[in-house]
């Protein structure tokens, strides 16, 4: 179990953790005992929390009142949220099921960041979560790349995947004094962007930016909005769940994406020609 | 002869573009008789306050939220199962 295995990055972060289903405790103790569980799953028989959290998964109940009279839709959701084979019987286990998803909070109970999927057997790892809270997570392997304007740190969230993991590459960039790169909504210089070819079974999400800086260029009388101290840039990844990926991933070992990171660097007198650097991360794959 | 004559080009108008409209809605609505699902927007948002709970778990310990958070807060996960 993915949260298991992250038990110690989570607690050096400062982060309790407990995981809420409806399944009775003894339920959950025979879990914990088969997989070695040490964190707190709590039991929730009556999904009260469930329901308190506004997640109870409606489209079980649903399913279950209609029957064979599902309309297309309503197939479409129970695909989507309960059984991606539309199975009547798991309907009717998923009844006072939440929604997957997860809440990160703070110390008074805020929610910080929140990962729902629109597909019930996706997941966004323990791991990627910590890493877009701006942590970091141990015992991955990371890639040194060093240019004439930047240093660079690519690594993986989870340097070991498995289908429906949502997870993350991560670039930690470092300009080189004096230097800047241009950050997203800069004009008249090219903004600091990374393309990955995906093999398939994996899709490429939406990459996260940290807030940029205005940079005053006096002779110009400009302001464009730069990274010049340290940043990270996190790009999402899902490994695709549809039962026909989870068997092709069965026969794969590793899956490895090819990027491409493209910036433009200037420091306080010259501008320096746009700059792609090719990247590489290999994820091993393991089926569970 | 203006004033009468536009009122019927009115009511032409409405019968032939907005009553298909009306018509067309009303039956896609049928058709999906459901609400689109957005679970990004279901239960608390980014910065507002989650509910606190009090739950046992596996050990058969009695947990609350604010027992469950850490220095820097807490990560709380819900899932299906662990039964099936």
């Amino acid at each position: 179990m993915e949260l298991q295995r992250r038990l110690a990055d989570l607690k050096s972060a400062g982060f309790g953790v407990a995981a809420i289903s409806y399944d009775r405790p003894e339920i959950l103790a025979a879990f914990s005992r088969q997989h070695g569980i040490t964190f707190p799953l709590l039991s929730d028989t009556a999904s009260a929390t469930i329901r308190a959290y506004g997640i109870l998964n409606t489209v079980a109940s649903d399913a279950i009142a209609a029957g064979d009279a599902a309309g297309p839709s309503l197939d479409e959701d129970i695909k989507k949220f309960v059984a991606v084979n539309g199975s009547r019987k798991v309907a009717a286990l998923a009844a006072g099921t939440p929604f997957p998803g997860t809440f990160t909070i703070d110390r008074e109970g805020r929610v910080t960041s929140r990962h729902f999927e629109e597909f019930y057997r996706e997941r966004t790892t323990i791991a990627s979560i910590l890493v877009r809270l701006g942590g970091q997570v141990g015992t991955v392997a990371a890639k040194q790349i060093t240019t004439d304007h930047l240093a660079i740190t690519a690594y993986a969230a989870d340097a070991t995947v498995a289908a429906g993991q949502r997870t993350a590459l991560v670039l930690r960039v470092t300009p080189r004094p004096g230097m800047h790169v241009y950050a997203p909504g800069a004009t008249g210089y090219r903004s600091i962007a990374l393309t990955i070819t995906a093999p398939p079974l994996v899709r490429v999400g939406p990459m996260q930016f940290p807030a940029s800086e205005i940079y005053f260029f006096e002779p110009l009388n400009e302001r464009v909005p730069v990274y010049q101290k340290p940043f990270e840039l996190v790009q999402d990844l899902v490994i695709d769940a549809t039962p026909q990926a989870e068997a092709a991933l069965r026969d794969i070992k590793t899956l490895k994406l090819e990027g491409s990171l493209e910036y433009q660097a200037c420091d306080d007198r010259i501008c320096f020609n746009p700059v792609a650097v090719p990247l590489t991360w290999t994820l091993n794959v393991t089926s569970h | 002869m203006r004033p009468c004559y536009r009122v019927p080009v009115l009511a032409l108008l409405f019968t032939i573009l907005i009553i298909p409209v009306m018509t067309m809605t009303q039956t896609a609505s049928m058709q999906s008789g459901r609400a689109p699902i957005d679970v990004s927007r279901l239960g608390p948002q980014v910065g507002e306050r989650v509910p606190d709970f009090s739950l046992t778990d596996q050990f058969g310990k009695l947990w609350t939220l604010s027992s469950i958070t850490g220095e820097q807060g807490a990560i709380i996960v819900f899932y299906r199962s662990a039964d099936w």
